[in-house]
């Protein structure tokens, strides 16, 4: 084997080779081209029920998807372009995808925050609560926006709780994960009770009800008649001196010869008034609830 | 081995269903069209049974073998520890995460088979109706979504005084496909950050909000 042979063969070879690689620089490239003509760059910053774009570069025809929550949107396209994305189409927060297809699909997703809050769920509990109770009233307040999406940066909610002129709650609360909440012990007195969340301009208002609580110094006064004894009581109040609502039951027993009688009468106008037959030296006791009241005496003669 | 099977045929999507049982109805009928004697007559039913049988034992096989079991499976883990200012007691807790669950059951079913009714009991509100408009848009245009070998990690991070709302941040993890009609167009193994509001329903939880987050 010769010098001279070898160089042609090996020349041959080379010039093979050179080919070979041109031709895989040539196919790498194309691939590039066709990568480049699809190329697509989603918004970097996007808020619910604005349009916004997608730039794409290269050149042609394609079709776009936009999928995301409450959108499957497909549509054709002219590549090179910035593609605008309609308001309607980004009413939904959340996390959007976007494909681009010509002879392959390539994408890109982003995110659409939430707009301004617009609406104010306030969730209170109790709609009626006894007075003076220990965290008796609470209230719960979420921030939405006009379209709906959960506003979780929603910043700072104003609690105001007042019953009748006086204040029974101030207070700001920085909202996490767009909740804000409060508890609080019920007022002294007795009525409505008006409860109001606020952030910004926006606000929303409740009513509670605040009712007496259990009664407390039950007093009462009887006398005899001729079959039997009538006792009733002085008004009934809660300890904080609210009257206790009408058709609350109160309890009179009487204890005399003969043994126990129990008498249930619900309070009317205030006072509750029980007709008990008897004879004789007879005790009565008062309760309501938890509540007892003083013991009368009576004798047989009175 | 029988509880087995039954497991996997529970997962049998409603449209592969219905399709054994018109396969199953075909048959039938074709049996219906001949008019043999009495006892041809029975022994055609009884080998028309068994074939009709075999068709859907056959079709299911299929589908057991096609799609594994753990594609469709939905796996979630909740922790409730961080939740307040009420505790979540534990009847709640297995209560949520099974009505959760069941949730994205329903919306993976929704969303890839475009049923628009699998969503009407687990969710409501904004959920249901940003839902509903994904089916119809995707019927609109003939496109469909798959939410394959889901995984949620799930963490209640408030749970109302009175009980009557909890919020919940999920961290999932799923395959997304979409496709156009049988053409996939997107195949994503994607990490996705939800916030959820969930209240409670008459004898279930219902989730109210389904927003994604770019982090928690």
């Amino acid at each position: 084997m010769s010098w001279s042979i070898n160089t042609a063969w090996a020349n041959r070879r080379m010039r093979l080779l050179f080919h070979a690689c041109l031709g895989i620089a040539a196919v790498v490239g194309v691939a590039r081209g066709v990568c480049a003509a699809q190329d697509l760059r989603a918004p970097s910053a996007a808020t619910a029920g604005e349009p916004a774009t997608i730039s794409t570069t290269g050149g042609g025809r394609a079709t776009l998807y936009l999928v995301g929550p409450g959108v499957s949107n497909k549509s054709d396209v002219s590549l090179g372009n910035e593609i605008p994305l309609r308001a309607q189409d980004l009413r939904d927060a959340g996390q959007y995808f976007a494909i681009l297809c010509s002879d392959i699909c390539h994408s890109a997703s982003f995110y659409v925050s939430p707009a301004m809050p617009a609406d104010l769920a306030f969730l209170v509990h109790p709609s009626r609560v006894p007075v003076a109770q220990s965290d008796a009233v609470s209230g719960v307040a979420l921030a939405f926006d006009q379209f709906g999406n959960l506003v979780l940066d929603s910043g700072t909610v104003n609690f105001q709780l007042t019953a009748g002129k006086a204040s029974l709650l101030s207070q700001s609360v920085r909202a996490h994960d767009g909740i804000a909440w409060f508890r609080t012990t019920s007022g002294k007195t007795a009525g409505p009770l008006q409860v109001v969340a606020s952030i910004g301009q926006l606000s929303a208002r409740r009513n509670v009800q605040e009712v007496a609580s259990e009664p407390c110094n039950l007093r009462i006064t009887g006398q005899r008649t001729k079959d039997g004894l009538v006792v009733e009581t002085e008004p009934v109040h809660d300890c904080g001196g609210n009257p206790v609502p009408d058709g609350t039951i109160v309890s009179f027993t009487a204890t005399d010869a003969s043994g126990k009688s129990t008498v249930d009468a619900p309070i009317k106008r205030g006072v509750a008034r029980a007709e008990i037959a008897a004879s004789g030296p007879v005790v009565v006791s008062v309760a309501s609830g938890v509540a007892m009241g003083n013991e009368l005496r009576i004798g047989g003669g009175q | 081995m029988i509880a087995l099977a039954t497991l996997h045929i529970t997962m049998i999507p409603t449209s592969l269903l219905t399709a054994m049982n018109t396969v199953a109805m075909a048959v039938s009928s074709a049996r219906r069209r001949r008019v043999p004697s009495i006892g041809s007559s029975l022994r055609s039913h009884a080998s028309s049974r068994i074939i009709s049988r075999m068709t859907a034992l056959l079709a299911a096989s299929l589908f057991l073998f096609c799609v594994p079991r753990s594609k469709a499976a939905v796996n979630v883990d909740m922790n409730v520890r961080h939740a307040g200012p009420r505790a979540v007691e534990a009847l709640t807790e297995r209560g949520i995460l099974r009505d959760y669950r069941i949730a994205w059951i329903s919306l993976a079913h929704a969303l890839e088979f475009n049923a628009a009714d699998a969503l009407s009991g687990p969710f409501v509100s904004t959920a249901r109706d940003t839902l509903m408009s994904n089916v119809s848009s995707q019927q609109r245009f003939g496109l469909s979504t798959r939410y394959l070998n889901q995984n949620h990690k799930v963490e209640a991070v408030y749970y109302a005084p009175e009980g009557d709302v909890i919020e919940l941040h999920d961290e999932a993890d799923y395959e997304l496909q979409i496709l156009d009609g049988g053409k996939m167009i997107h195949d994503e193994h994607v990490v996705m950050h939800y916030v959820v509001l969930m209240t409670p329903a008459a004898d279930h939880w219902v989730v109210r909000q389904l927003q994604a987050v770019p982090q928690f």
